[in-house]
C-alpha cells in the first residue's frame, strides 16, 4: 500500500536518466518524489520513453514556476506523469531562460497538455511551439500581462488594478499612496502580549 | 372591508394581506382583493399600479452562480426557505425569460464578459441584485483577476451584504426589489 511518502520509484528515474544520460541530470529524490531535470530540446522524447517503456502512461499536470526576474534560466515547465500499474509518479522538469521563453508542446505524446499549456503561457508566458489553439484560458483574451510572474502585483496594474481600499483608519491620498493609520484595539479580558506595555 | 365581503372568508385573505394590496391598486373602501364589491365585478385602479403588481410577483431570477453564493441562492429557492413565497420561484437560465439577475459570487474580468452579455440579452424590464461581498466589491479577492464589484459594468438595484448572504438576506433583497418595483411607473412616467 503506497502512503504518503513513497509515491515515487527511484528505480524508475534512475532507468530514464540511464536511457538519457546525455540529456538528463540525475533523478533526485525528496520526499518520496522522485525528479528529473531535462533539456528542453529533449524532453519530449524523454517524455514519450517513460511513457512507451516505463509504463507512466497518465499525464497528471504540466504546469510552470517562476524563479523570479533576477534568475537566468528563468522558468520551470514541469510535468508529472503517473504509472497506473505500480501507482508510482515522476516529475520531469525542464528550465527555460530568456524573457521570452519557448519550448515544443507535449501534444504530441500526451492530447491533455492542450489546456495545461495555455495555463502556462497565460500566467507565465512561456510559449509552447507547435501547440495548435495557444489561446490564453483564464484570463481574457486582450489581457496586457502574465499574471503569476513575479514582477506583477496581486493587486492588478493598469487597467486591471484593485482601487486602494481604506482599511482600519488608512486614507488614500492623492498620489496613490495610502496612509496607514491603525492602531488595533486590545481586546477585553485579554492577558496582554505583542504590544501591551 | 373583508369582513363585509360575502365572497372573501375572512380566515383565507386576512387584514394583514388584503390592507396593503387596497392600498397599492388604491382599490375603493367597499372592494377587495377578488376585484367584486357588494354591487358586482368591476374595480378602479391606476394601469401603473396593475402593472407593478403583477410584475413584482412574477419575478423571475436568473440566477448567475459563479461560486458558493449560489449554494446559498439554492437553499433561498429551496423548501426550507422557499422563494416561490414571492412568486420567484422559477429560475431561469435563458436571459431571455429572466427579469433579475442575480450575480451570487465571485466575478472574474472574463467571467465579466458573459455577465454583460447575459444582462443585455435580458428583456426590459429587468433589474439585478447583488449577491455577497465578492459581486459587491470584490470582497477578499483584492486580485488582478477578479472585478472589484459588479457595479463596475452592470446597473445594481440592491446589494446582500454577507459571505455568502443567509437566505433570509436574500429574501429580504428580494422584497425590498418589489417594493421598489411597486413604486415605479412604467406607463405615467
Amino acid at each position: 500500500m503506497s502512503t504518503l511518502t513513497d509515491h515515487g520509484d527511484p528505480a524508475a528515474g534512475a532507468a530514464l536518466h540511464a536511457a538519457f544520460p546525455e540529456v538528463t541530470t540525475e533523478a533526485c529524490e525528496y520526499r518520496g518524489d522522485v525528479t528529473l531535470n531535462v533539456q528542453p530540446a529533449h524532453e519530449l522524447e524523454v517524455i514519450r520513453h517513460a511513457r512507451d517503456e516505463l509504463g507512466y502512461s497518465l499525464l497528471i499536470d504540466r504546469f510552470g514556476a517562476d524563479r523570479g526576474e533576477d534568475a537566468d534560466p528563468r522558468f520551470d515547465v514541469i510535468t508529472l506523469v503517473y504509472n497506473l500499474e505500480t501507482d508510482k509518479r515522476l516529475t520531469i522538469c525542464t528550465t527555460l531562460g530568456g524573457a521570452e521563453p519557448e519550448t515544443p508542446t507535449l501534444i504530441p505524446v500526451f492530447r491533455g497538455a492542450d489546456w495545461f499549456e495555455r495555463e502556462i503561457w497565460d500566467m507565465y508566458g512561456v510559449r509552447f511551439s507547435g501547440h495548435p489553439d495557444l489561446r490564453r484560458i483564464l484570463m481574457p483574451d486582450n489581457f496586457p500581462a502574465h499574471p503569476l510572474r513575479r514582477e506583477y502585483p496581486v493587486e492588478g496594474e493598469g487597467d486591471y488594478a484593485a482601487p486602494k481600499r481604506a482599511l482600519g483608519g488608512a486614507v488614500d491620498t492623492a498620489d496613490g499612496s495610502v496612509s496607514v493609520n491603525y492602531t488595533p484595539t486590545e481586546e477585553p479580558g485579554s492577558t496582554g502580549g505583542e504590544g501591551s506595555e | 372591508m373583508t369582513d363585509s365581503d360575502p365572497n372573501v372568508p375572512s380566515d383565507v385573505i386576512g387584514t394583514a394581506r388584503t390592507e396593503p394590496l387596497r392600498a397599492e391598486m388604491m382599490l375603493p373602501e367597499r372592494q377587495t382583493a377578488t376585484g367584486l364589491n357588494d354591487e358586482g365585478g368591476f374595480f378602479i385602479s391606476r394601469v401603473d399600479a396593475l402593472i407593478d403588481w403583477s410584475r413584482k410577483n412574477s419575478l423571475w431570477p436568473l440566477p448567475l452562480g459563479l461560486s458558493c453564493c449560489a449554494i446559498e441562492f439554492m437553499a433561498t429557492a429551496s423548501s426550507k426557505f422557499d422563494m416561490a413565497r414571492f412568486g420567484a420561484e422559477v429560475a431561469r437560465f435563458s436571459p431571455r425569460q429572466a427579469d433579475v439577475l442575480i450575480v451570487a459570487g465571485t466575478c472574474t474580468y472574463k467571467m465579466a464578459e458573459a455577465s454583460k452579455r447575459v444582462y443585455d440579452q435580458m428583456a426590459e424590464p429587468k433589474w439585478v441584485l447583488c449577491m455577497g461581498a465578492c459581486a459587491s466589491s470584490g470582497g477578499m479577492y483584492r486580485s488582478y483577476s477578479v472585478v472589484q464589484g459588479i457595479d463596475n459594468f452592470l446597473p445594481v438595484d440592491f446589494y446582500i451584504s454577507g459571505c455568502p448572504p443567509r437566505p433570509e438576506n436574500v429574501l429580504n433583497a428580494l422584497m425590498k426589489l418589489q417594493e421598489k418595483i411597486s413604486r415605479e411607473r412604467p406607463l405615467s412616467g
